[in-house]
């Protein structure tokens, strides 16, 4: 709190100095949501965004917004204490998100600028877009796979008169923003470690897990080289939209880059004879009690293409990102505390050995593509159609455990009695791996036992324009490895409540 | 005698009959000319009020800024309320439309049959809002005329994405201006596009007061010009472009 407050207060400054009128919208969302599973509440938040606006001139203006996120619940009452804090009871965020200055015709009269906390979107798919990596995620509603927080930058296109509406943009960052992650990710780290642990326990008979990991987080140094660079190039071509673009950058998700296992083996041995000797082993297990992990951030690079087209018929995109990693590894350093019994005619012995093993593999190494097609289609009587299939998501990373999955999305909606009833269905069909699912020996069961499958229905009236107060119904199934299996307890019923003033 | 008169009236006057009246100008002269009558300018920039109302009782007021150039290049953009401010229309040539939504910030293609519908709240279609443009979509002919007004019709060309299958015009003679549109889908009326009031501001004329309402939700939009400027370069300066757009 005692950070907002000046960020409030520089960011009132910076709008009511600039000698201008000041535009001020408010943007209100209210969603709790709960479990049909349980009861539990999935959604229980209240989302508003303060908008300022100003304009310096024709060509210039100052934009700012600020967001206050007033998520209910009590995860963070423990103990007696937290009951006399006003921030335990009323758990609320609050954070600035965007403060920029934009400047059309700088200097030149093709040149643009904005500089300041900004959201700069690429790509032309609808809202899931591999190319669009200039700003972090916002993990914040589980659900919404294309939230992104703005970042500090300069921003630069350059406008050229040689083609229709070409230009050249130049991005500056100077840190590589990070991921607001969430719990089920939190739950896939470690479910992530605890399997790949057991994996490597698996040639003992009886292995336990009792760890409760405890971990660290490596933010990268606050050094420029470790900032994001980004440039594109977009123009048209015989009505093709199309763009080339560039980024570097630190991928915002971290890795996991170690792994220390701490862990107990028993062994139990039986001597039925001194001469010769004769060793009977009646037990050998292990208990993985300790677990410390490491999560980092590594660099990677990314060249993307996108093109949309209206054909008339359909508006249709294609979108493409290439990610080119650093090489990164996982060190995994292992340490057994072996407990022998040995059980002799001469008596008991027990002998306690500690070994250590190290050993790291590679975790990133090889290129990974993301893509995305789609079209939409509004129909004469007004329905409304939004086709997406995508190879891999936001969050997803080509390797291991993360490998890209794919996904197909559709979105139709239709509204009523003068467009004040909006009826809005989307489902989305997760595979992973589906080529090879097909090509196995037993194609139908592999596909059912690793896919997901998402539904949902939100009915909404406006009573008037900027506002919508509905219902939202949500549905998830999924087995295996598929992703939306990871939400299959995400089953939600809510209301929910838009304004725009 | 007799038989040539009967031949001469039957040959002359019965053909005319059956095509309908002859006219000293033709359906599509007359919409040229009010095309044309609305496109003198080199350019406009226009600030108009729009009123929504539902069962006639006023619903919501809105500022938006309109730039037009010749019957194909228009930006259209809302200035207040701070809910839909920002949110643009851009249409070009070679019915080439792009959508700004200051919430996603992205420009957006419109997808063809997506510009006949109702833009943000209003009784306007994308195509509507802020232009008049139908001779490149419509065959015209005269149905009637008197001493003030023709009346045209206009007939959806084959290769149209209009909804619109028939559109009725009623022109005023003197000065080429539309007095009243009246809008047919699948053989029902749908919307009618009343001229309340226009003006004539130096050679050129605007249709300053215009009310577009749809008949089956009774809801009505008007559009009131508050403030126009003309032959500002508006191309050169960059206007119709995304850039402008987004800005």
């Amino acid at each position: 709190m005692k950070k907002v407050i000046p960020s409030l207060i520089v960011l009132i400054l910076i709008t009511t100095l600039s000698f201008a009128s000041v535009d001020v919208g408010i943007d209100l969302s209210i969603f709790p949501a709960i479990s049909t599973y349980d009861g539990s509440l999935k959604y229980n938040f209240i989302k508003t965004k303060f908008s300022f606006t100003s304009s310096l001139s024709d060509d210039a203006s100052i934009i700012s917004s600020l967001i206050a996120r007033y998520n209910v619940n009590f995860n963070g009452i423990t103990n007696i204490n937290n009951l006399f804090n006003v921030n335990s009871i009323n758990p609320i965020e609050i954070y600035v998100d965007e403060a920029y200055i934009k400047v059309q015709k700088f200097i030149f009269d093709n040149v643009d600028l904005a500089l300041g906390k900004q959201r700069i979107s690429w790509g032309k798919a609808d809202k899931i877009n591999p190319t669009d990596v200039l700003n972090p995620l916002d993990m914040f509603d589980v659900l919404d796979f294309s939230s992104k927080f703005a970042s500090l930058a300069l921003n630069t296109k350059v406008y050229f008169n040689l083609l229709d509406e070409s230009y050249f943009q130049l991005v500056l960052e100077p840190v590589s923003g990070v991921a607001e992650l969430n719990s089920y990710v939190n739950k896939f780290i470690e479910d992530t470690i605890k399997e790949n642990i057991l994996e490597s326990l698996s040639f003992l008979p009886n292995v336990s897990y009792s760890a409760v990991p405890v971990n660290r987080v490596i933010t990268s140094d606050n050094n420029i080289t470790n900032g994001l660079v980004g440039v594109k190039f977009a123009s048209k071509f015989f009505g093709f939209d199309t763009s080339l673009s560039f980024a570097m950058r630190k991928n915002d998700i971290p890795y996991i880059s170690s792994v220390y296992i701490s862990n107990d083996v028993n062994v139990t041995l039986e001597v039925v004879s001194i001469i010769p000797l004769v060793v009977q082993t009646n037990t050998n297990s292990a208990n993985v009690n300790y677990v410390d992990y490491s999560l980092s951030y590594y660099g990677e690079r990314m060249v993307g293409f996108d093109v949309s087209k209206d054909f008339g018929f359909v508006l249709a995109w294609l979108e493409v990102g290439v990610f080119i990693p650093d090489e990164v590894s996982i060190n995994n350093k292992a340490v057994s505390k072996i407990i022998s019994v040995v059980n002799s005619p001469l008596g008991t012995n027990t002998n306690i050995i500690y070994q250590v093993s190290n050993y790291s593999e590679f975790y990133l190494k090889d290129a990974y593509t993301k893509y995305v097609f789609g079209f939409d289609k509004t129909f004469d009587n007004g329905l409304y159609m939004n086709f997406q299939f995508a190879h891999g998501l936001g969050f997803e990373r080509g390797f291991k455990n993360e490998h890209l999955q794919d996904y197909v999305i559709l979105n139709l909606e239709k509204k009523f009695f003068d467009d004040r009833l909006k009826v809005r269905t989307y489902g989305i069909v997760n595979i992973d791996k589906p080529f090879d699912r097909i090509t196995s020996s037993n194609p139908w069961d592999e596909l059912v036992n690793n896919s997901g499958i998402l539904g949902a229905l939100e009915v909404s009236y406006s009573p008037v324009i900027g506002a919508n107060l509905g219902i939202r119904i949500i549905g998830i199934d999924g087995n295996g490895s598929s992703t939306l299996s990871r939400f299959k307890d995400f089953d939600v019923v809510g209301v929910f409540f838009n304004m725009e003033i | 005698m007799k038989r040539f008169l009967i031949y001469l009236t039957l040959t002359t006057f019965v053909p005319l009959g059956l095509v309908g009246l002859s006219y000293a100008i033709s359906g599509d002269e007359v919409l040229n000319r009010v095309e044309a009558s609305l496109t003198k300018q080199k350019d406009q920039e226009s600030i108009v009020e729009v009123i929504l109302y539902k069962d006639g009782k006023l619903k919501e007021k809105r500022e938006m800024k309109i730039w037009e150039k010749g019957k194909e290049k228009r930006l259209v953009k809302f200035i207040s309320p701070e809910s839909v401010k920002g949110i643009g229309v851009l249409s070009l040539p070679d019915d080439k439309m792009y959508v700004y939504l200051p919430a996603y910030q992205k420009v957006r293609a419109i997808q063809g049959s997506a510009k006949n519908q109702n833009f943000q709240g209003t009784d306007f279609s994308y195509r509507e809002i802020g232009e008049f443009n139908y001779s490149s979509s419509f065959d015209v002919k005269i149905t009637s005329e008197n001493d003030k007004e023709y009346v045209l019709e206009l007939t959806k060309k084959p290769y149209s994405d209009w909804s619109y299958e028939k559109i009725i015009m009623t022109v005023d003679k003197k000065e080429f201006l539309p007095k009243k549109l009246e809008m047919y889908e699948k053989g029902k009326l749908k919307k009618v596009l009343d001229v309340i009031e226009t003006k004539k501001v130096g050679d050129y004329n605007v249709l300053y007061h215009i009310k577009m309402s749809t008949v089956a939700n009774n809801t009505a939009t008007e559009i009131i010009t508050k403030d126009t400027k003309f032959d500002q370069n508006l191309d050169a300066k960059g206007v119709f472009t995304e850039r402008f757009l987004s800005k």
